[in-house]
C-alpha cells in the first residue's frame, strides 16, 4: 500500500515543529536548515494550526487580521528591503526562489508570530 | 475469528511494552527488539499489537516486510527527550512516505500535568500532521489513554470509508 505522503516537508520535520512550539521554542530557528520549499510548507503548516487553534479559541468570531496584524506589513517591508516588485509577489511562494534570504527573512518573522498567537490562544483557554 | 493488527514502534527502552500492556492486560511473547499483544475485543474480532524497537541508524529490518494489512502505526516517544524523537524520525519518514495506513504520533507523558496545553485543543482526534497522520500526547501507562489511540486508529479509518 503506497502512500502520497511525501511533500517537501517531511513527517518528522511537522512532529518536530510541534515539538519545539510546545517546548516554547523559537520556530524561526528551525528555518535555516531547511530547503526553500520546505520552509514554504512549514510556513504554510504552522498557518493551518495557528487558524485551527484560532477557531477553536474565537469560534465564528475567528478573524485571520488578529494574527497578520503583528507582522510587519508587506509595504513596510518591502521598504525596508529597497524591493520594487509588486506587493502581491511579496510572499515566500513566490520570492523565496529569486530572493530566498529575504523571502527567509519574513516568513521567520511570520512563523514566530504564529507561534505567539499560538501560546496566546493556548493561555487564554480558561 | 477476524483479526485486526496494529504495529508499535518506540525507541530502545520500554514504552512500547507498556503501551501495549496497557492495552492487552499482558504481553504474551517479547524479546529484547520485539513483544506481542493481543486485545480480545469479543468472541469473533481480536486486536493484535506488535512492539517493535527502533535503534537509531537502523538498517537490518527489512520494514516492507511487515504486513500489508496492518490497520495502523504508532510511533512512540518521550515528551521531555528529543533524542528519542531523533530516534524514530527515519522509520516514521519510510512509513508515512511509502504507506497510507493512519499513524499516530505519540508524545508519551509520565503525567498528564506535563502536557503544554489543555485537552481540547488536541483531542480526541489529536493534532493533525498530515493526511491519516495525528500528534497525540499519551500518558501510557494510563489505560484509558493507551486505548483513546487505538480507537483514533479506528476512526481514521472510518473517516476514509465515508
Amino acid at each position: 500500500m503506497r502512500g502520497s505522503r511525501s511533500g517537501f516537508l517531511k513527517t518528522h520535520k511537522k512532529v518536530e515543529i510541534l515539538f519545539h512550539l510546545f517546548h516554547g521554542g523559537k520556530i524561526s530557528s528551525m528555518v535555516d536548515a531547511l530547503e526553500n520549499r520546505a520552509v514554504v510548507e512549514l510556513h504554510k503548516f504552522l498557518w493551518e494550526k495557528t487558524v485551527e487553534f484560532g477557531i477553536k479559541i474565537r469560534g465564528k468570531n475567528f478573524n485571520r487580521k488578529e494574527i497578520t496584524r503583528k507582522m510587519t506589513p508587506t509595504a513596510v517591508y518591502q521598504k525596508k528591503h529597497a524591493c520594487s516588485e509588486h506587493p502581491y509577489y511579496c510572499k515566500g511562494t513566490h520570492c523565496i526562489n529569486i530572493n530566498p534570504k529575504c523571502a527567509r527573512e519574513k516568513i521567520k518573522e511570520h512563523v514566530d508570530v504564529m507561534a505567539e498567537s499560538i501560546w496566546e490562544y493556548i493561555n487564554s483557554d480558561d | 475469528m477476524r483479526i485486526g493488527e496494529v504495529a508499535v514502534f518506540s525507541p530502545p527502552g520500554n514504552e512500547k511494552e507498556i503501551f501495549i500492556k496497557s492495552i492487552c492486560d499482558s504481553i504474551e511473547s517479547a524479546n529484547e527488539k520485539i513483544c506481542f499483544g493481543r486485545f480480545q475485543i469479543n468472541e469473533e474480532l481480536s486486536l493484535h499489537l506488535y512492539g517493535i524497537s527502533v535503534d537509531k541508524d537502523e538498517t537490518s529490518i527489512s520494514w516492507d516486510m511487515l504486513s500489508s494489512k496492518i490497520l495502523g502505526y504508532v510511533f512512540i516517544f518521550r515528551w521531555k527527550d528529543d533524542n528519542s524523537l531523533d530516534t524514530i524520525k527515519d522509520v516514521l519518514d519510510y512509513f508515512a512516505e511509502n504507506y497510507t495506513a493512519p499513524i499516530i504520533v505519540l508524545a508519551s507523558v509520565d503525567d498528564k500535568s506535563d502536557i503544554p496545553l489543555p485537552e481540547k485543543f488536541y483531542g480526541p482526534g489529536g493534532l493533525s500532521i498530515d493526511r491519516n497522520i495525528r500528534f497525540h500526547f499519551c500518558q501510557i501507562t494510563d489505560p484509558v489513554s493507551s486505548k483513546k489511540i487505538v480507537v483514533n486508529i479506528i476512526d481514521i479509518l472510518l473517516e476514509n470509508m465515508q
